[in-house]
C-alpha cells in the first residue's frame, strides 16, 4: 500500500495573533483622525511615544529573560495606542507612559508577557495613574477653545469640566446626547468620537478580532441599570445617552473588554462577563471615587473571567474541580 | 424589614466599596492559603464570617466601653485578642466535644479561620463607621462572601501563576503578589487615595 | 564542640530567618503591616519595633509552655499571650519612639495577630530550643523589617520625596495612591522575585558544587 504524506484537513482560522493586534492597531489609528484635526499632531505623537515605550520596555523584558521574541505581533503597541486614547490630550506626555511601563513592566511581563496575562495591561496601566494622579488624568481641555497644542511640551490649557463629571455631581450635562456624537465635548482624546468608535467596534467584529456578544451584553447592562437606575433627573431614554455616550465606557466596549487573553472562552462565559462588567461599570460610575470606573471594572472582570467560564463547565457538567496546590 | 435591609445593604458594601479585603489589604495572607485547598474554600470561609460575625458584635459592645477610659483605649487590641482568643477555645472546645465528625473534617480549619487580621480588624471597623448589630451582621457576612470569592479567584490565579510560560523569577508567589496587588489596585476604583 | 555546634545552628537559622527563607518574600506572611501600613520609612521602623519586642517573648512562651497545650487549643493560647505580650510591647515602642503606637493606630494594634508571629509560634517555636527560637524571632524580625523599611524607603520617596518627613530634594511626584495597600503588594512581588532568583542561582552554584 502507497501512503502518502499529506496536511489533516482542517478548516483554519485566517486569524493569527500578529493580524488580530494589527486590526485592532488599524482601528485604533482610525481613531486618531479626528483628534489630529482638532488638536494638532499632539495625539499622534502621544500614541506613538506611549506605544515605543510599551515596546521597548517588552524588549527588554524579553532580553532580560533570554527570550528570543520579537514585535512581531504588535501587541505592545495596541496596549500603547489605548492608554493614550485614553488620556486627556493635555496630559504630559510621562503620564501615558508611565502607564505604558506599569502596563508592561508589572501587568503583562511578569506572568509570561502575551497571552499569558490575566489582566487587561492597558486598563491596569490606566488604573494605575488614575489612582496616583487623578488631577491630571480627568483634567480635559475645553475643545473650543484650544487648537495647535505643542506636540512634546507640557500644555498649560484652559480646561473644562467633562459631562461624565458632571454626571458624577448629580447634574445634567449642558451638551444634547445628538451633540455627544460627534465628539466636540471635553474628554479623552480617543473615546468622545462616539461614531467612529461604533465604527471601529463594526470592523472589529466583521473581522472576528473582537466578539461582539461581549460589547453587546456589556453595553445592555449598562443601558439598563442607566434606564432604572438613573443617576440624574430626566427619562430612562435620556439617562441611557448620556451614560452611554460620555466617558470612556463605549471606548471600553469595543477595546478593553473585547481583549481575547482575558474574556472567557465560552459563549456563555463571554455573555456573563459582558454583562458583569458593564454593570461594575456603572456601580462605579455611582458609587466609585472617580468620576470614570470603566478601568477598574474592566480588572475586576478579567479577576472573575475563569470562574465564569468554570461555571459555564459546571452547567454543562464537563466538571472542573480545582486540584489543591 | 429596614432590618434585613441594612443586613443586605451592608453586606453589598462589604463586598464592593467598603471591601476590607480588597481595598484595605486585610486577610490577603489567609485567602492566599485557603486558596491551597479549594475543596474546603467553602467552609473556610463559612468559618470566617461566623468569627467575623463574633468579632464585630464583640466589638460592638466593647467599643462604647473601651472609648470612656484612657487605660482601656491603649489596652484595645490586647482585649481585642483575648476576647477573640477566648471565642475560638470555646468554639473549638464545643466543637470537639459535641461535633466529633465536624471537627475531624474541619477542625484544621477552626484556627486558620478564627485567628487573622481579618476578625481581628472587624472590632476597628465597627468603631471607625459606627455600625449598629444589624449593620455589624451584614458587614460580617459581606466580608466572608469576599473572603469566599477572593479565595476562589486566588486559587484560579495560582494555577496560573505556576505555568511554564512564566519566568522563573516570577513564578509562584512573586506573580501571585502581583496579581493581588493589580486586583487591589482594581478596588481602589471604589475608596479612591484614601486609606482604609 | 556542641556550643561551636550550637552557634553554628542558630547564626544558620537566624540568616535563613531574615533572608534566604524570608517570611513575607517566601511564606508570604505579615503582609498586611507591609501593604498597608509601610508607606513610609517611621510606620516601617515603628512596626518593625513592635514586631520584634512582642515576637521574642511570645516566642519564648510557646517554647516553654507549647507542648503542654493540647493541639486544638495551641493557636487561641498563643494569640492570649500575644495579646498579654503585646502590652510591653507596645510600651517599648513607645519609650523608643513617643508617639508611635498612637500614630499607628489599627496598624500598630492588629500586629497581635500578625501571621508571622504567630505561626512561627505555634509550629516552630513548640518544639525548638530556646536558642532556636530566640535565633529564628530575631532572624524573622531582621526579615520583616528589611522587607516593610524597603517598601517604606520607596513610597515615601515616590509619594513625597522625603525620608522619615525629612525631605531628601527627591521630587515627590505621586498621589496618595502609592500608600494604597496595592502599590505595597506589587513591591513585596517583585522583592520576592528577587529573592526567589537569588535562591535558584543559589541552588544551581550548590548542585553544580555537589557534581563536581
Amino acid at each position: 500500500m502507497n501512503l502518502k504524506r499529506t496536511n489533516v484537513p482542517l478548516i483554519r482560522s485566517e486569524s493569527t495573533v500578529a493580524s488580530m493586534m494589527r486590526d485592532a492597531l488599524f482601528a485604533l489609528v482610525l481613531l486618531l483622525v479626528l483628534p489630529v484635526v482638532r488638536y494638532g499632531f499632539r495625539p499622534a505623537v502621544m500614541a506613538v511615544v506611549t506605544g515605543a515605550v510599551c515596546a521597548v520596555s517588552e524588549v527588554l523584558f524579553n532580553l532580560i529573560r533570554k527570550l528570543n521574541r520579537g514585535l512581531s505581533d504588535c501587541s505592545p503597541m495596541v496596549t500603547g495606542f489605548i492608554i493614550a486614547l485614553m488620556m486627556p490630550v493635555n496630559a504630559p506626555l510621562w503620564l501615558p507612559c508611565t502607564a505604558g511601563l506599569f502596563a508592561i513592566l508589572v501587568a503583562k511581563g511578569p506572568f509570561g508577557s502575551t497571552g499569558r496575562n490575566p489582566f487587561n495591561p492597558a486598563a491596569a496601566g490606566i488604573a494605575f495613574v488614575t489612582v496616583c494622579w487623578p488631577s491630571l488624568v480627568f483634567s480635559y481641555c475645553d475643545p473650543e477653545l484650544v487648537r495647535n497644542l505643542p506636540l512634546f511640551a507640557d500644555c498649560s490649557v484652559p480646561t473644562a469640566v467633562s459631562p461624565d463629571a458632571v454626571l458624577k455631581s448629580g447634574l445634567k450635562p449642558q451638551i444634547l446626547p445628538f451633540d455627544m456624537l460627534w465628539g466636540d465635548f471635553p474628554g479623552p482624546v480617543g473615546t468622545t468620537a462616539v461614531l467612529v468608535v461604533a465604527a471601529c467596534g463594526l470592523y472589529l467584529f466583521l473581522k472576528r478580532t473582537a466578539r461582539w456578544e461581549i460589547t453587546a451584553f456589556f453595553l445592555a447592562a449598562a443601558a439598563f441599570i442607566a434606564a432604572f437606575f438613573p443617576r440624574i433627573a430626566c427619562s430612562a431614554m435620556t439617562s441611557v445617552k448620556y451614560e452611554l455616550l460620555s466617558g470612556s465606557l463605549l471606548f471600553c466596549s469595543v477595546f478593553l473588554v473585547t481583549d481575547p487573553v482575558t474574556a472567557p472562552h465560552t459563549t456563555a462565559g463571554r455573555c456573563m462577563y459582558g454583562a458583569f462588567a458593564g454593570a461594575m461599570v456603572m456601580v462605579f460610575r455611582r458609587y466609585g471615587a472617580y468620576q470614570q470606573g470603566a478601568v477598574f471594572a474592566v480588572l475586576i472582570a478579567n479577576a472573575l473571567a475563569p470562574l465564569m467560564d468554570d461555571l459555564v463547565f459546571r452547567a454543562r457538567g464537563w466538571g472542573s474541580e480545582l486540584r489543591e496546590i | 424589614m429596614n432590618d434585613f435591609l441594612q443586613v443586605l445593604m451592608t453586606a453589598l458594601a462589604a463586598l464592593t466599596v467598603e471591601n476590607a479585603l480588597f481595598s484595605g489589604g486585610i486577610g490577603f495572607g489567609k485567602m492566599l492559603r485557603a486558596a491551597r485547598r479549594p475543596r474546603q474554600i467553602r467552609m473556610h470561609s463559612l468559618l470566617v464570617a461566623w468569627f467575623s460575625l463574633i468579632s464585630i458584635l464583640l466589638g460592638s459592645v466593647l467599643n462604647p466601653v473601651i472609648q470612656e477610659n484612657e487605660v482601656l483605649q491603649f489596652m484595645r487590641p490586647a482585649l481585642y485578642a483575648l476576647f477573640t482568643a477566648a471565642a475560638y477555645l470555646l468554639f473549638a472546645f464545643l466543637v470537639k466535644a459535641f461535633l466529633p465528625k465536624f471537627h475531624i473534617k474541619y477542625g484544621e480549619l477552626l484556627a486558620p479561620a478564627a485567628i487573622n487580621t481579618v476578625v481581628l480588624a472587624m472590632p476597628y471597623v465597627q468603631k471607625a463607621f459606627k455600625l449598629s448589630p444589624f449593620q455589624a451582621v451584614g458587614y460580617a457576612l459581606g466580608t466572608g462572601a469576599a473572603f469566599y470569592l477572593g479565595s476562589l479567584i486566588l486559587a484560579g490565579a495560582a494555577l496560573h501563576c505556576k505555568d511554564e510560560e512564566c519566568p522563573k523569577a516570577f513564578a509562584g508567589l512573586p506573580s501571585l503578589l502581583i496579581y493581588i496587588g493589580i486586583l487591589s489596585l482594581a478596588f481602589a476604583g471604589f475608596t479612591g487615595a484614601k486609606l482604609f | 564542640m556542641k556550643y561551636k555546634g550550637l552557634y553554628r545552628g542558630t547564626t544558620k537559622i537566624f540568616v535563613n530567618g531574615y533572608f534566604y527563607r524570608n517570611p513575607v518574600l517566601i511564606a508570604a506572611l505579615g503582609l498586611y503591616p507591609v501593604a498597608a501600613a509601610g508607606y513610609n520609612l517611621r510606620n516601617a521602623v515603628e512596626l518593625s519595633l513592635l514586631f520584634l519586642f512582642l515576637s521574642l517573648p511570645v516566642g519564648l512562651i510557646a517554647c516553654m509552655v507549647g507542648q503542654m497545650i493540647p493541639y486544638w487549643a495551641r493557636p487561641g493560647v498563643i494569640l492570649a499571650a500575644a495579646g498579654v505580650c503585646w502590652l510591653p510591647a507596645a510600651w517599648l515602642t513607645e519609650r523608643v519612639l513617643p508617639g508611635s503606637i498612637t500614630a499607628l493606630g489599627m496598624f500598630g494594634g492588629l500586629m497581635v495577630c500578625n501571621s508571622v508571629i504567630l505561626s512561627r509560634a505555634t509550629e516552630y517555636d513548640v518544639t525548638h530550643i530556646a536558642p532556636a527560637v530566640v535565633a529564628d524571632a530575631v532572624g524573622s524580625s531582621v526579615g520583616f523589617a528589611l522587607v516593610i523599611c524597603f517598601c517604606g524607603i520607596v513610597r515615601e520617596l515616590w509619594l513625597k520625596g522625603s525620608l522619615w518627613g525629612v525631605n531628601t530634594g527627591v521630587y515627590g511626584t505621586g498621589d496618595g495612591g502609592i500608600s494604597l495597600p496595592f502599590f505595597g503588594f506589587i513591591l513585596v512581588g517583585f522583592l520576592a522575585a528577587f529573592l526567589q532568583w537569588i535562591n535558584r542561582v543559589r541552588g544551581d552554584k550548590q548542585k553544580k558544587g555537589m557534581r563536581e
